[in-house]
């Protein structure tokens, strides 16, 4: 498993899709309300509090705990990185961040700007949030706390991973399921499907 | 002990363990797979419960939003304060992420769904715990009458159409028959049946599934979904209403009874 450091930099072209990568550094969870935050904070000419030049972006809104003035994440898994599709591309390009990490993967479209960008997107098991948790070392800071679970968190992670490569600089994407497969056995159920609602039409007669 | 406290504890064990029938089916999802990455995925889920039950922290950071099924109604009536404070209690503690917003202005409100039923003597309460990513794949479909084998074809094109995104490998549950609102309502009590022997359709729909190819978290293996449990009622002659409600891997539930005065809580 090769270990990646945040900042990143040109070094992440050599990834491959297909890959495990483990990650040393800062993770900044930003989802739906914290990518809205950003965008919109750019839009009227203010500057981000926090430099996501060469960063990794996360999608997560962590379960936090506050325990004697200190922040302590206690489950912080991903959360479905597709249901920000429309906004990937403008985010990384506005920011700098290289890479993307979620769950379940991103649309195909989405997929060719992260990667014409030389943004790398990286999957973590959905799901695992205690494991996720178990990488944190601390939480280093937190922006628009008023977010709450969708505030931007960083979190100082060491060796997060296993993370599996789904999408990388040349646009290669993790195949995945192969899709004539499932195609392969709803044709079937369908074929089925017209024979056996006939049969039921006859008994109805 | 107060009774919230027991409804606390419930909650607890719901958010922080899986069901034994549960951790069994990913234990096996694990021992049949032959795809590398999806050995790894299924490695990790197994690894977060371990580390989840030892720390007693939620398995997933999206505790999800509390479905409780409570009767019978008359008994339950009184405790639904019981179970309002239960739920704060739990929210602090354990804790809970504030996951429920108000659907148009987005300010946090505290909501749980609660539903009083018929049936029963003594105080009985189920416990379905629900995440947004597996929520968002919930689905009604009216068929035509007596159509089987589109019932199977509307799970199959939703799995289809979810990839990783529901978290597989997933538990269906299916409501089939009754009027639209019962449908919803059985896939949901579906859920809270534990995974057993399935019956033929169950079977059938489970072996077609598992098929897709999809795999734990959608990038590619043999299993796509853990089980498929079914409840039915009888419906309309004109129509055939089923209701799909697709459950994480991290398929969360508990449930309390109550007997004799004394409160048992359990998976």
């Amino acid at each position: 498993m090769r270990e990646i450091f945040t900042p990143v930099g040109e070094e992440i072209r050599k990834l491959r899709a297909g890959s495990l990568v483990s990650l040393t550094g800062i993770l900044f969870t930003a989802r739906d309300r914290t990518y809205q935050r950003i965008l919109d904070t750019l839009k009227r000419g203010e500057k981000l509090p926090v430099d996501l030049r060469g960063q990794a972006l996360y999608h997560c809104g962590p379960l936090v705990r506050k325990v004697g003035g200190e922040y302590q994440v206690l489950s912080c898994g991903p959360t479905t990185s597709s249901r920000l599709d429309d906004l990937h591309a403008e985010v990384l390009r506005k920011t700098g961040a290289r890479l993307l990490i979620g769950k379940g993967g991103i649309g195909r479209q989405a997929a060719r700007e992260v990667a014409e960008l030389g943004c790398v997107y990286l999957s973590f098991t959905g799901g695992a949030g205690a494991l996720a948790a178990s990488f944190v070392k601390r939480v280093r800071g937190v922006y628009w706390e008023e977010l709450g679970p969708e505030a931007m968190w960083l979190l100082e992670v060491e060796g997060f991973g296993p993370l599996v490569v789904m999408i990388d600089t040349r646009g290669e994407t993790l195949g995945g399921y192969p899709m004539k497969d499932v195609e392969r056995v709803l044709e079937d159920v369908k074929k089925g499907r017209t024979h056996s609602t006939s049969e039921v039409r006859k008994r109805l007669g | 002990m107060e009774f919230s406290r027991r409804i606390a504890e419930m909650i607890g064990l719901a958010e922080t363990r899986l069901p034994p029938d549960i951790t069994r089916a990913l234990e096996e999802a694990r021992r049949k797979e032959r795809n590398q990455t999806a050995k790894i995925q299924l490695d990790c889920m197994l690894k977060n419960l371990s580390l989840a039950a030892e720390k007693k922290v939620p398995i997933c950071q999206d505790t999800g939003v509390l479905s409780f099924f409570v009767r019978p109604a008359s008994l339950a009536e009184k405790v639904v304060g019981e179970i309002e404070k239960g739920v704060e209690l739990a929210s602090r503690e354990i804790p809970l992420r504030p996951n429920t917003l108000d659907p148009l202005t987005g300010e946090e409100k505290p909501w749980f769904s609660l539903h009083l039923e018929r049936g029963g003597e003594e105080l009985e309460i189920d416990l379905l715990v629900k995440g947004g990513g597996s929520e968002n794949w919930s689905r009604l479909f009216l068929l035509k009458p007596g159509d089987r084998e589109g019932i199977v074809e509307a799970v199959l094109s939703t799995l289809r159409e979810a990839g990783g995104k529901p978290c597989p490998p997933v538990v269906v549950g299916l409501g089939i028959g009754g009027t639209a609102e019962e449908a919803c309502l059985l896939s949901r009590k579906a859920l809270l049946r534990p995974l057993g022997p399935p019956d033929p359709f169950e079977r059938e729909i489970m072996e077609k599934a598992n098929k897709l190819g999809i795999g734990p978290m959608g990038l590619g293996g043999r299993t796509t979904v853990l089980g498929v449990r079914i409840l039915k009622a009888p419906c309309h002659r004109a129509t055939l209403p089923v209701a799909l409600s697709l459950q994480c891997w991290v398929a969360r539930r508990a449930s309390l009874r109550m007997k004799g005065g004394k409160v048992r809580i359990f998976q």
